[in-house]
């Protein structure tokens, strides 16, 4: 689905309100309505959150991301991780095909087909990975371009994609199993990063939005974990944080990771 | 069946007026005859979960996480070596192993599914009173093997979109990110689930939502349309 750009969302309502409209027919008619109120002016038909709350989220723990509120900060953070996210996996599916790192991800999945050596994985287990890969890169690109619209449509300002752009800390071996393996780290970040990032927002409409992206991003990692024979997970990690505290088991419940810490960690992806 | 723990005058009533027409019915079957499990009609709303705000939410989180957990213990049973459910009902086994793939998941997810209704119950029992579980009638015993696993995943992906449609019922963000928490884990579960019926059935199942589905971003279902499709599971007796 072609989204429509920021010029004609600002000067057209007919335009604007297909995109409400739209997302209205996703269940995130509220939230899509809310991304145009007026720069300040947070509400919604379940109202803005005033019961004070155990754990305060300040504007600092987004420090370095733009936005005119806490809400639209923390859209632009999870919009940085899926330029991020987008990117790498371009670049992966490139690799994978046996097609230049830098070519744009093409309109027409058709281009791409497996180029590398299955690994450890069998050939079967190498094609079906491949397909995850191929799905999965349309997908971020898709979450990004939702998160720069919406973020525009509402009068904001959203993030751009590093100039320099972004790399594998260490670029995987051309076999399916290493590609899949250097992509997992950041489809569990992004869980962790959103996780953490959730109850800053101060409309729950928004959070119901975030929530829609985080939930396929569990799923994006369940499924490489898959293929590549490891659980389920979630499974623990340095650092990770719990939410509830002195939970059951490894795997019952997502860890989450705080935003500065999320930040911080995307350095490694910089070019 | 136990009444449920009414908080509301208006649900305590509309569910009493209920149970009363499903035990005449019974009652006028045959004095004799064993109790007969009656999926719940008309389909229960978000109206009849008991309590407000957070808790309301928490306690439809838990009848879900009950109705998840009493379906993969029924699913294990049909699947492997067979039991007798909650409502007395025989489930002759299918005879497959730990090593088949989806019963190595069913289990192991089935075990997890538990332990969320385990903590939603005694979290809500911190500050309120937990909704009293129901009994399930899923008819397992005839289900083969695909349609067990298909109903699996059918569980499973509205377990997704139902937390994600009940974020705007919350009062407060205290458990924003602890149903996310376990929401999460049961978006994966659904991820494999689509894997594994994909690896034994040769489904092409989208173990996630494509770009050209809702721009990949899975979709929320209120509160009233879950229960209502997940009522004729519900039965009374």
């Amino acid at each position: 689905m072609q989204l429509p750009d920021f010029e004609t969302l600002r000067d057209s309502r007919p335009a604007r309100r297909a995109f409400i409209a739209r997302m209205a027919a996703a269940g995130l008619g509220v939230a899509a309505t809310q991304l145009f109120a007026a720069p300040g002016k947070v509400s919604s038909r379940s109202g803005p959150i005033t019961v004070p709350d155990l754990h305060r989220i300040t504007p600092s723990n987004f420090t370095g991301i733009p936005g005119r509120n806490i809400n639209e900060q923390v859209l632009n953070f999870a919009l940085t991780l899926e330029e991020l996210e987008a990117d790498l996996y371009r670049q992966a599916l490139n690799y994978a095909s046996g097609r230049k790192l830098r070519l744009r991800l093409d309109s027409n999945p058709a281009v791409y087909g497996r180029r590398v050596d299955a690994g450890d994985l069998t050939s079967a287990e190498a094609n079906i990975g491949f397909v995850y890969l191929r799905d999965f890169a349309y997908v971020e690109a898709a979450h990004r371009d939702f998160l720069i619209t919406a973020i525009r449509a509402g009068g904001g300002r959203a993030v751009h994609a590093r100039f320099t752009g972004y790399k594998f800390p260490t670029m995987p071996e051309a076999k399916m199993d290493e590609i899949l393996k250097a992509l997992l780290p950041l489809e569990e970040t992004g869980v962790r990063a959103y996780l953490g990032a959730i109850r800053s927002f101060t409309d729950l409409a928004l959070a119901q939005t975030a929530a829609t992206i985080f939930s396929t991003e569990c799923r994006h990692s369940a499924a490489i974990r898959y293929i590549l024979g490891m659980g389920t997970g979630p499974s623990e990690q340095p650092g990770d944080l719990k939410d509830p505290v002195g939970r059951a088991a490894d795997n019952t419940f997502e860890y989450y990771l705080e935003p500065q810490t999320v930040i911080a960690a995307a350095q490694s992806f910089n070019a | 069946m136990k009444p449920l723990e009414m908080q509301s005058t208006s649900s305590r009533r509309r569910f009493l007026s209920r149970s009363a027409l499903i035990a005449a019915g019974v009652g006028i079957a045959g004095l004799a005859a064993p109790q007969i499990a009656r999926a719940v009609t008309p389909a229960l709303t978000f109206a009849d979960i008991p309590g407000t705000g957070d808790v309301k939410v928490l306690n439809f989180a838990l009848a879900l996480e009950d109705l998840e957990a009493d379906l993969y213990q029924q699913a294990l049973m049909r699947l492997t070596s067979g039991g007798t459910n909650a409502l007395g009902t025989a489930i002759t086994g299918l005879g497959l192993r730990d090593r088949d793939i989806d019963v190595k998941y069913v289990s192991e997810f089935g075990v997890i599914e538990q332990q969320h209704r385990d903590f939603l119950r005694s979290e809500i029992r911190k500050v309120a009173t937990p909704i009293t579980p129901f009994k399930y009638n899923f008819n397992i015993q005839n289900l083969n093997r695909k349609q067990v696993d298909d109903l699996i995943f059918t569980a499973e992906k509205t377990g997704v979109a139902a937390y994600l449609g009940a974020i705007p019922s919350l009062a407060t963000r205290k458990y924003l990110r602890t149903a996310g928490a376990i929401q999460g884990t049961e978006a994966r579960h659904t991820a494999v689930i689509a894997a594994v019926l994909n690896q034994l059935f040769r489904e092409g199942q989208p173990v996630a939502p494509l770009a050209a589905q809702n721009n990949g971003i899975d979709q929320p279902m209120t509160p009233d349309a879950v229960l209502a499709a997940v009522s004729p599971f519900i039965v009374t007796s």
